[in-house]
């Protein structure tokens, strides 16, 4: 198309001194011009700036268009145990639906760090027992998973156990709605698809920000923005390689110390 | 039959030339893919600009995010006599942290505590906002207070670069040069193999965001 055109005006500067008419040197000219470089590249300019102008005003629905793609779960909190991960919020409602909607309160343990083996925080298990307690829920309205189920793999095993000897049992995790894709997907890769019928994620409102302007509030961009790279890193971690996953050694931390013969 | 007339030719070449365009792309996945662990592995060692330390230092500044291991590495350099003082960053509460949690500098002087270094080695910076930024700014100020004091920073292998960036854009030449890097290992992925796992494309993917963002000076 270019070379065409550029042929044409090649033509038309050639021609140009020839023509007598007045309208016809007009016309021609108009013509060369439309040929220079600035004209030939002012529709494309154009379409770039009209489509930068449709993506700013669009941005707010593309955002929003986020934030749903990472929701994924039910509103109604309805399930035999529910386990509270989506922070305060979740612990209240969880407390709320207690004798209504839920039997029990979940409690189980994560995997410990160094920070809990030394003593200097609490592990999981035992901040929501006392969350619990705060809450006043009653001690025979708590469901303890077993002390060697530790980490979110091992419940999800544990259930499975028990729903096999209890199909009636429902579990419901009441997690941030911008974790929930993600928690959904874990539960999916992780249970099989009968357990997973009877296990529920329940979304949770965050507590600093509304997910539907997330982009206003600096952490919800810092949360969203995470939760999306997460949400990438898990479909594309490889399962196998995962499992194998270790800590380090405080021995192997202390050798990136020093270098003493430096 | 083919069409033999400008515009069938024309057709024809624009079809040859989205075949090679196509060919190209093609190629070079392959070639990406095929090289993927390699670059990954480049990426991974690029971020990492931390060696252990091997001369003596005034103090060992340990970056907030790490109280688990980074602790771990700044009081080996203590015990080796390698500095005389650990500074620890002590951000303010994060907006959904419960009232009544330790704060990041308790547990950080918790792990060095049981680490053996004693609480008179120890000293915590108030941060003037809760970023590596902020960290930044907070050891300009101890070592403005302390002319010609050198010193150590310790944080996670992955940090090193971003934390190296921003001390020199935020620092004079004269204070930054003065400063080392200690990089603390990563618990289960290393910048040889950070890719196989989703703790390790989570952790090195938002580094890399973070590292674009902090030479964008956002």
């Amino acid at each position: 198309m270019t070379h065409v055109d550029l042929e044409d005006s090649q033509r038309t500067r050639a021609t140009a001194p020839e023509l007598s008419s007045s309208e016809d040197v007009s016309q021609e000219q108009t013509d060369y011009q439309n040929t220079r470089p600035s004209h030939r590249y002012r529709k494309p300019l154009r379409r770039l700036v009209l489509a930068i102008v449709v993506g700013i005003a669009l941005t707010p629905l593309l955002l929003s268009a986020f934030a749903a793609f990472l929701i994924r779960g039910q509103d109604e909190l309805k399930a035999t145990v529910a386990f509270p991960f989506g922070g305060q919020l979740a612990f209240e409602r969880t407390a709320e639906a207690i004798g209504d909607n839920v039997e029990y309160a979940g409690v189980f343990n994560s995997e410990p760090n160094r920070l809990v083996e030394r003593g200097l925080v609490p592990s999981q298990r035992e901040n929501m027992l006392k969350e619990y307690e705060r809450l006043g829920i009653a001690n025979d309205a708590i469901w303890t998973a077993p002390p060697d189920v530790v980490g979110l793999s091992n419940l999800l095993d544990a259930l499975e156990d028990k729903l096999e000897h209890d199909p009636e049992f429902t579990c419901a995790f009441l997690v941030n709605c911008y974790h929930s894709r993600h928690f959904t997907a874990l539960i999916e890769d992780r249970a099989s698809p009968t357990a997973s019928r009877n296990l529920h994620v329940v979304t949770c409102d965050p507590y600093s920000f509304s997910i539907w302007n997330w982009w206003l509030d600096s952490h919800g961009r810092r949360t969203v923005i995470t939760e999306g790279i997460n949400l990438l890193a898990f479909y594309l971690a490889e399962r196998t390689e995962n499992h194998s996953w270790r800590p380090r050694t405080s021995e192997e931390i202390r050798d990136a110390a020093v270098d003493v013969d430096g | 039959m083919a069409p033999t007339n400008k515009r069938g030719d024309s057709r024809r070449s624009r079809r040859r030339r989205w075949l090679i365009a196509l060919s190209t792309v093609c190629i070079l996945i392959a070639i990406l893919y095929a090289s993927a662990p390699a670059i990954a592995r480049k990426a991974g060692h690029y971020l990492d600009v931390g060696k252990p330390l091997n001369k003596r230092v005034d103090f060992v500044f340990i970056l907030g995010g790490g109280a688990n291991d980074r602790p771990i590495i700044a009081a080996e350099i203590y015990k080796a006599g390698f500095a005389d003082r650990i500074l620890i960053a002590s951000p303010e509460f994060l907006p959904d942290t419960p009232h009544e949690a330790r704060t990041e500098a308790d547990l950080v002087e918790g792990m060095l505590t049981w680490e053996n270094v004693p609480l008179a080695a120890l000293e915590q910076l108030t941060l003037p906002e809760p970023s590596t930024r902020g960290e930044i700014l907070a050891l300009k100020e101890y070592m403005a207070e302390h002319d010609s004091q050198r010193g150590a920073i310790v944080t996670h292998n992955y940090h090193t670069r971003r934390v190296r960036l921003l001390v020199t854009s935020l620092m004079q030449q004269n204070m930054s040069s003065r400063l080392n890097y200690v990089s603390c290992p990563t618990d289960g992925f290393s910048p040889d193999n950070w890719w196989k796992f989703e703790s390790g494309l989570r952790t090195y993917w938002l580094e890399f965001v973070k590292y674009a963002a902090a030479i964008c000076g956002l």
